[in-house]
């Protein structure tokens, strides 16, 4: 299983994550992200992934558990 | 590739003027270089200024707020301020944190989403103008007409009859900076934009980024007129000549490549903007001060010293981009810093892709068999530092219908 987190203090709301991978990542109403499922469904896992390795700030925390 | 000679490359690495005319071919070979040979050096240009071209300098520099400072920036190329300083770019946190919470949620997807029928609408109006042609001159017609009309129309509500009036101060004022024109054209936008907080301030509330300014608050009291302007300025002049220069670079990209071009027409799903601004950066370089000693890549850099952040170099690194000189759509990953880093993160980069979306899937739906007119080329303005202006692209197509309303 993999958990998802975006550290707020990293993240500028390049919002990256949301062209990538829409159903684990969702904008706040500042236009910061946040994970809106959590753990990543299997399906997305791969999304979330690569929404991780595009993020400029390296805000989003994958960690499997 | 275009190899630099030495001689070449010793200018780069410790003369460079950002500003000098007709270096605009040897900067295209310098940025492939700079980020393997040289990811840190001092030009004596103006005085003498750091530059920085590796990725992970760059990303360093744009997130340490603490050490690099965005004010004052403006002097930076030796000459005297061109505008009072337009908040929020020109401040550092915290003071620029309270700005961007006022403004960042006018600017979220969710927020956008509900104007893309009318830029689409806006879009089918300029493509209809030379559908039937065959021909058109892109950026005169399309690139540098888009960003602004959009805008001034979509974000600030401004009437139709008033856009082209206002748009055309911003483009005079931007051209020609210093010369008479260009400040006759300032000393108009300006008094326009004062007249326009004016009646909006009387009027009825709209919940949009004036009503935001208006009524919001930065440490603790209102804004000022003049806060608001520079604040609406920045916001104008932040999405004109970018989403022009990357519309544009990615028409001439999709002209030389064809099978590029026909794969998009043919997938418009996989339009992405990050990698054409990762490879034509319109925003190539930012312009920073040190405000504390700070080491980058080695080098010891004091309060005082100028550091110009060449983040169009930092995007052909090896160490963070493979093969980095190759576009490749859908890149992965792509971490490039087009939209800058850190706190000052483009404000705006919801509405560049936006924009770039609607517009190519028009584009590329619409004008078929895109190619550079033969016998004529591009024609780009001198450098000014911060982006590469293509002002004339004469495109050809095969010709189709009009489409829009009054079409």
């Amino acid at each position: 299983v993999i958990r998802a987190r975006v550290d707020p203090d990293r993240c500028q709301g390049h919002l990256r994550c949301l062209g990538v991978a829409p159903g684990v990542f969702a904008a706040d109403e500042s236009g910061h992200a946040l994970v809106e499922v959590d753990p990543v469904p299997p399906d997305l896992e791969d999304a979330a992934r690569i929404a991780a390795d595009n993020c400029p700030e390296m805000a989003i925390i994958l960690t499997e558990a | 590739m275009t190899e630099l000679d030495d001689q070449a490359f010793d200018f780069y690495a410790h003369h460079w003027d950002p500003r000098a005319p007709g270096e605009a071919d040897l900067r295209a070979a310098a940025i492939e270089e700079l980020p393997v040979r040289c990811p840190v050096t001092k030009s004596d240009a103006y005085g003498g200024f750091w530059m920085v071209s590796s990725y992970d300098a760059v990303l360093g520099i744009f997130r340490d707020w603490q050490s690099f400072s965005n004010n004052p920036v403006r002097a930076f190329f030796g000459r005297p301020a061109e505008r009072p300083p337009m908040p929020p770019i020109d401040l550092d946190r915290p003071v620029q944190r309270e700005y961007r919470q006022l403004l960042d949620p006018m600017f979220t997807p969710k927020r956008l989403a509900p104007f893309e029928p009318g830029i689409r609408a806006l879009v089918t109006e300029l493509i209809d103008e030379f559908i039937e042609d065959g021909r058109c001159d892109f950026a005169g017609q399309f690139a540098l007409q888009f960003p602004g009309r959009m805008l001034y129309k979509f974000l600030f509500g401004i009437d139709d009859s008033d856009v082209m009036r206002v748009k055309r101060w911003t483009e005079l004022s931007l051209d020609d900076p210093h010369g008479p024109i260009g400040q006759d054209a300032q000393v108009k936008w300006n008094d326009w934009l004062y007249q326009l907080i004016e009646s909006r301030r009387a009027a009825p509330r709209r919940d949009d980024i004036i009503d935001r300014l208006l009524c919001g608050q930065i440490e603790g009291r209102p804004l000022t007129d003049r806060e608001i302007v520079g604040c609406l300025q920045v916001l104008i002049l932040g999405g004109l000549g970018t989403t022009a220069d990357v519309l544009l670079n990615t028409i001439i990209r999709l002209c030389a490549g064809r099978e590029l071009q026909e794969y998009l027409r043919a997938h418009p799903e996989r339009i992405e903007i990050d990698e054409f601004v990762r490879m034509d950066t319109p925003v190539g370089v930012a312009t920073r001060l040190c405000t504390r000693q700070a080491v980058i890549e080695g080098q010891t850099v004091e309060p005082g010293d100028r550091v110009l952040v060449f983040s169009a170099a930092a995007h052909r690194d090896p160490k963070e981009f493979s093969d980095p000189n190759t576009l490749k759509l859908g890149r992965s990953p792509n971490r490039h810093l087009g939209f800058g880093a850190g706190p000052h993160r483009c404000l705006g980069s919801n509405v560049a892709r936006l924009n770039f979306r609607i517009a190519m899937e028009e584009i590329l739906s619409r004008m078929t068999d895109l190619r550079i007119t033969p016998g004529d080329a591009p024609r780009r303005e001198e450098p000014q530092a911060l982006t590469f202006s293509i002002k004339y692209l004469p495109l050809s197509f095969t010709p189709g219908p009009r489409r829009g309303a009054s079409g």
